[in-house]
């Protein structure tokens, strides 16, 4: 129902950017820490300052209140109101527009219904679990009724069913409601899932703006994000569940069961993979490789890899490599794709 | 005794507590007695709390310590809730930050009772320095508390009661006032006593009705039994007023989930 235009906009985060939302759009913002995700969404909910534009169906919004933009917003942080019950939380932007007291009653008895968490009504949030706390703020944002929802890095420190679950809930509301969604998220877990929209910000910039599948193709923008994407040449069907990908003369377990003729890469977060010299009992998807080159930039270990034929370039954090001081130049390391992380595109 | 819980354990601390007391008035009153030192010097519990019923029954210990009692409340109130708001706005509005917050920092490390002798100038010898010492002693930690208290609370708070439409007064009330509580709490409870010492002192220097006047009386007639059970007045008053803030923190706070 809101088409969401942000023209030439820029602050102490956001270098000129420039992007249109459609109608009734489900994006992914991705884009690496300091990329301007958040500076973005709160840019869009009106609570930071900018220079340039930003229109709802064509209506400048500039100087329109936050609270009248009609737009729900989940930070990263959860930002619950610790002192109010769950059900409290979710009434306060109903009762701070003034809505009479059985209005008030029968929308947030259905939000909290929505998000399954009607039998949590009379609680309070630091007594919640991640989960529950997490859709208390889902259903806050929800209950005043927006025409976009904003979600920072919403499902980080969540186990993945729980993310996975969270997330086709969202889906499912934004298509029933028409709902224009946007995610921050630098965490690759579920993107891939969504192959929706993507924009990718580094630096303040918009430098994709695309659909995910796509995105996979760009190297120079996969080199932005803790993402390593491996192109597949074939992939058959193994056992339940699994299949074996061929990506060159290596083979990797992962987690897929269809026979899909469309598969183009597996891609793996950058994060997830685990990189040792010293020589590991037979695991699945565990691969001895040549360093090729090797160097640090900030706390990113950037590797040149030959494993096989296969030649990667990686980019991953320190805390993934073990006994960093004795990986070097020509020594054979061992490298680990952990197949729950593993998605197939 | 069989330990089965938690309430069990608290029952049994707090026993071992009495007991303690106990044996420590009956080791006072044993080494009084013995002549160790000298019983006008340091007379035992027994004549102390017998003063002490003389004191009640005479009705003059009740009328200072309504007097002293009336101080403290009105003087403690009036400047901690005044303290919050001052600290909620100094914390919210740029302008109150910027003059307000460094006088009230400056006044925070200055010990209330430096001040006394120039209320006395000020204000006179009367109700109102009492009053205007205890209302110093709780306001400038309050404000100083409240604002730290809120300049701690996670600006996504604000921008999400922002986009839910809360207006300024909303975010003030609703929002940031409750959210500053933890820190509220730590200044009331650590103030609440430190307001009966102030107005105890007050009185001692300059008024002629109080705790503190009776202190004096009891200086000038070297009544060390009197002066004994007009501290062990002012430790009980205080410790019941600290124990009042903590019993009201625990019923907000805990109830949210804080540890308190």
């Amino acid at each position: 129902m809101t088409e969401i235009e942000i023209v030439s906009v820029r602050n102490y985060a956001l270098k000129n950017v420039n992007l249109k939302f459609k109608d009734k759009e489900f994006s992914i913002v991705l884009g690496p820490s300091g990329a301007g995700k958040t500076t973005l969404l709160k840019v869009i909910a009106g609570v930071v300052k900018y220079k340039g534009h930003v229109y709802f169906n064509g209506k400048c919004v500039d100087n329109v209140f936050p609270g009248e933009r009609k737009v729900g917003y989940v930070p990263q942080s959860l930002a619950l109101f610790n002192h109010m019950t769950v059900w409290d939380n979710v009434a306060f932007g109903l009762k701070v527009r003034g809505i009479s007291e059985k209005i008030v009653y029968e929308k947030v008895s259905y939000t909290l219904k929505l998000m399954d968490i009607y039998h949590l009504r009379n609680k309070y949030p630091l007594k919640l679990s991640g989960g529950e706390r997490q859709r208390v703020a889902i259903a806050r944002a929800l209950a005043i009724e927006p025409k976009i929802l904003l979600l920072d890095e919403p499902f980080s420190n969540l186990h993945v069913s729980l993310k996975l679950e969270l997330l086709s809930k969202i889906i499912s509301i934004s298509k029933e409601k028409g709902l224009n969604v946007i995610i921050a998220t630098h965490n690759l877990d579920y993107t891939e899932m969504l192959n929706e929209r993507t924009v990718v910000l580094n630096d303040g910039k918009v430098v994709y703006d695309g659909m995910f599948k796509d995105l996979l193709l760009r190297k120079e923008i996969l080199n932005i994000l803790p993402i390593v994407s491996l192109h597949v040449d074939s992939i058959e069907p193994l056992v339940n569940g699994l299949s074996l990908a061929k990506v060159g003369n290596l083979k990797i377990i992962v987690p897929w069961e269809r026979e899909d003729n469309n598969v183009r890469a597996i891609i793996i977060p950058s994060d997830k993979i685990v990189l040792s010299n010293i020589p590991q009992r037979i695991q699945a998807n565990t691969y001895p490789a040549l360093v090729r080159d090797i160097h640090m930039v900030n706390s990113w270990v950037n590797l040149s890899l030959e494993i096989k034929d296969v030649y990667l370039e990686i980019k991953i954090p320190y805390s993934s490599i073990k006994d960093l001081k004795n990986i070097k130049k020509g020594v054979i390391v061992y490298i680990k794709f952990p197949i729950r992380h593993i998605r197939v595109i | 005794m069989f330990i089965s819980g938690h309430g069990s354990v608290k029952v049994l601390e707090r026993t071992v507590s009495y007991i303690l007391i106990v044996l420590a008035v009956c080791l006072w009153e044993l080494i009084s007695r013995s002549g160790i030192v000298s019983i006008a010097l340091f007379p035992p519990p027994s004549t102390v709390f017998f003063k002490l019923y003389l004191m009640v029954a005479s009705g003059v210990l009740l009328q200072e310590y309504f007097t002293t009692l009336y101080r403290v409340l009105v003087g403690f109130l009036s400047g901690a809730i005044l303290g919050m708001v001052f600290g909620v706005l100094i914390a919210y509005s740029r302008i109150a930050s910027r003059t307000l917050y460094p006088i009230i920092a400056m006044f925070s490390v200055m010990p209330t009772l430096a001040l006394v002798p120039l209320l006395i100038i000020w204000i006179g010898l009367n109700d109102m320095l009492a009053i205007t010492a205890v209302f110093l002693c709780s306001f400038i930690p309050l404000a100083y508390n409240t604002v730290s208290g809120t300049r701690h609370i996670d600006p996504e708070v604000i921008d999400v009661a922002k986009t839910l439409g809360a207006s300024r007064l909303e975010l003030l009330a609703k929002i940031l006032l409750p959210q500053a509580l933890p820190s509220i709490f730590s200044a009331l409870k650590l103030e609440a006593a430190m307001a009966w010492k102030t107005c105890f002192v007050t009185e001692f220097i300059a008024l002629s009705s109080g705790l503190g006047r009776l202190m004096i009386e009891a200086l000038n007639t070297l009544s060390v039994d009197e002066m004994i059970a007009l501290l062990l007045i002012l430790a009980l008053s205080s410790y019941g007023f600290v124990r009042f803030f903590e019993e009201l923190e625990k019923s907000f706070l805990a109830k949210w989930g804080y540890r308190v």
